[in-house]
């Protein structure tokens, strides 16, 4: 469905923060993006989406998805405060399609549904917890049928038993619905139970390094966590991505 | 017991800095036309009580006005400002020009320009006020969330729909910041505009009305003049106060019962 070609991206200020990346992405795929800190992940993200524009290299999307509706959930909740979880969530299919009608009402019910969040859909975000503002943020960017998810380390700041969760919940979405995933995370742990291929990343200027598939079968369950062949499977791609670390070259 | 306490401690000293007073203009026999003491200023308060009222009408029609003028004026100006940087640089300068200049100095021009006596405190008390409201809701319209205005990005907003989506909103509570400074400033305007323009008769306000009796040395009315004006100012904060927490409870910081509950 997407295929980047060479996409470089240099800031303004010189730094050159992608160099050549270049990787495909096929419809319903979950692919996780891992690297360094600073490596360009987000800025590869950002410029999937349309909101930066890179400074070589082209997307090119496959010819029947002309118009990619495409998702975003950041490394924030990034919620309007002043705007209740139903309020919030309204927000893409009115600012697509104006005022809302019944069937917008029914969509955003389901999707609520979808995050377990129906009941609170009156909330404002400063009631709910760090995790409850992650799952309205998800069913935000999920309330347009979108045909891309982007996430750009989506459950960075939550703890270890809410980040879990939110995984198996967020793996069931996707196999429900199967749109297409790119999960930009630090944490090989999360790439390796959430995607189909994980996409290693070298240090600035980031570009894919390599291009490991997930050998796991879906539906995945938590006790896959556990799992020799799970374990063994992070510590190789910990492994490669410690290669492209700087004095790992001996 | 807390509330009670919030209005019983303020209104303790109080009474313990009259009495004080009182004690010291009775035990120094000070006369009045150069110390009236508080039972003076109250007797004044309630001899005088509906003539004042009425002056105190007039000043507050002038600060009222010129609140909800700098209130449509300053938004309708930071709203153009933050279209463009170009824009801001250009004419914020101007802005600021408008807040340090004292009004005192503006006003013999103002009043020989215009002829009503209202439109001349209008303008001068409108020209104390703005500036906050310009200068907050600047910087409020550009401290929306990063994150949120490449989600707008991202589902094509229009220019509009970022207004009053997300712009609007989050320069909400640094507006109304601005608004409970300029509602004080507005009637200080106002009050300074009646002295300068001299006022008198029907139309006088109770600035005018203060000025006119420490002419004439009734001090204990002038004194008067200034407790109703000092209580009006204190209650245009309250009243402010009161709007912007109903307005931001929900959601924003400032407007929370208990911060350590947030």
């Amino acid at each position: 469905m997407l295929n980047l070609k060479g996409i470089t991206k240099t800031f303004d200020s010189g730094t050159e923060a992608l160099s050549a990346t270049t990787f495909t992405l096929s419809d319903g795929e979950f692919v996780s993006l891992v690297g360094p800190s600073g490596c360009g992940k987000s800025t590869l993200l950002r410029i999937v989406a349309g909101l930066s524009q890179p400074s070589a290299g082209e997307i090119a999307t496959s010819s029947e998805m002309e118009d990619l509706r495409i998702g975003f959930v950041f490394q924030e909740p990034t919620l309007m405060p002043w705007s209740t979880v139903f309020e919030n969530v309204a927000l893409p299919l009115q600012l697509v399609n104006g005022s809302p009608n019944t069937d917008d009402v029914d969509r955003i019910t389901t999707v609520l549904q979808w995050v377990g969040l129906e009941e609170f859909q009156n909330a404002y975000p400063r009631e709910l917890s760090g995790g409850m503002r992650m799952r309205a943020s998800i069913a935000r960017s999920l309330v347009l049928q979108p045909d891309l998810l982007l996430l750009d380390e989506p459950f960075a700041a939550l703890d270890e038993f809410t980040r879990a969760q939110l995984n198996e919940d967020l793996l069931h979405l996707w196999e429900e619905q199967k749109w297409t995933a790119i999960f930009v995370t630090h944490s090989i742990r999360e790439a390796a139970f959430l995607s189909n291929r994980v996409l290693v990343m070298s240090p600035r200027p980031g570009r894919v390094i390599a291009d490991i598939a997930v050998p796991f079968k879906y539906p995945r369950q938590p006790s896959l966590r556990n799992d020799h062949a799970y374990t063994d499977f992070c510590a190789s791609v910990s492994q490669r991505l410690a290669t492209s670390l700087p004095g790992a070259n001996q | 017991m807390k509330t009670s306490a919030r209005l019983i401690l303020p209104l303790l000293f109080g009474f313990v800095l009259l009495s004080l007073w009182e004690a010291l203009v009775g035990f120094y026999e000070i006369p009045p036309y150069i110390l009236p003491s508080p039972r003076d200023i109250g007797e004044s308060l309630w001899v005088d009580g509906p003539s004042l009222l009425a002056a105190l009408a007039i000043t507050l029609q002038v600060t009222v006005a010129a609140m909800i003028l700098a209130c449509v004026t300053g938004v309708g100006i930071a709203v153009l400002l933050v279209q463009s940087k170009l824009l801001e640089r250009m004419l914020f300068p101007y802005a600021v020009f408008l807040q340090v200049t004292p009004i005192v100095t503006i006003a013999p021009f103002i009043i020989i320009w215009v002829d009503s006596v209202f439109v001349v405190l209008l303008i001068l008390a409108w020209m104390a006020a703005v500036f906050p409201i310009i200068s907050n809701t600047l910087l409020g319209l550009k401290s929306a969330d990063r994150n949120l205005h490449d989600l707008f990005k991202l589902y094509s907003a229009s220019r509009s729909q970022t207004l009053r989506r997300l712009l609007i909103p989050a320069a909400l509570p640094y507006f109304l910041g601005g608004l409970r400074i300029s509602g004080g400033l507005a009637l200080i305007g106002t009050v300074v505009a009646e002295m300068v323009a001299g006022t008198s008769g029907e139309s006088s306000g109770l600035a005018s009305r203060l000025l006119e009796a420490s002419y004439r040395l009734e001090l204990a009315r002038a004194l008067a003049c200034f407790v109703l004006l000092s209580i009006t100012g204190y209650g245009i904060y309250a009243v402010l106060n009161w709007v912007s927490n109903r307005l931001l409870r929900h959601w924003h910081e400032s407007a929370l019962d208990d911060p350590s509950h947030a």
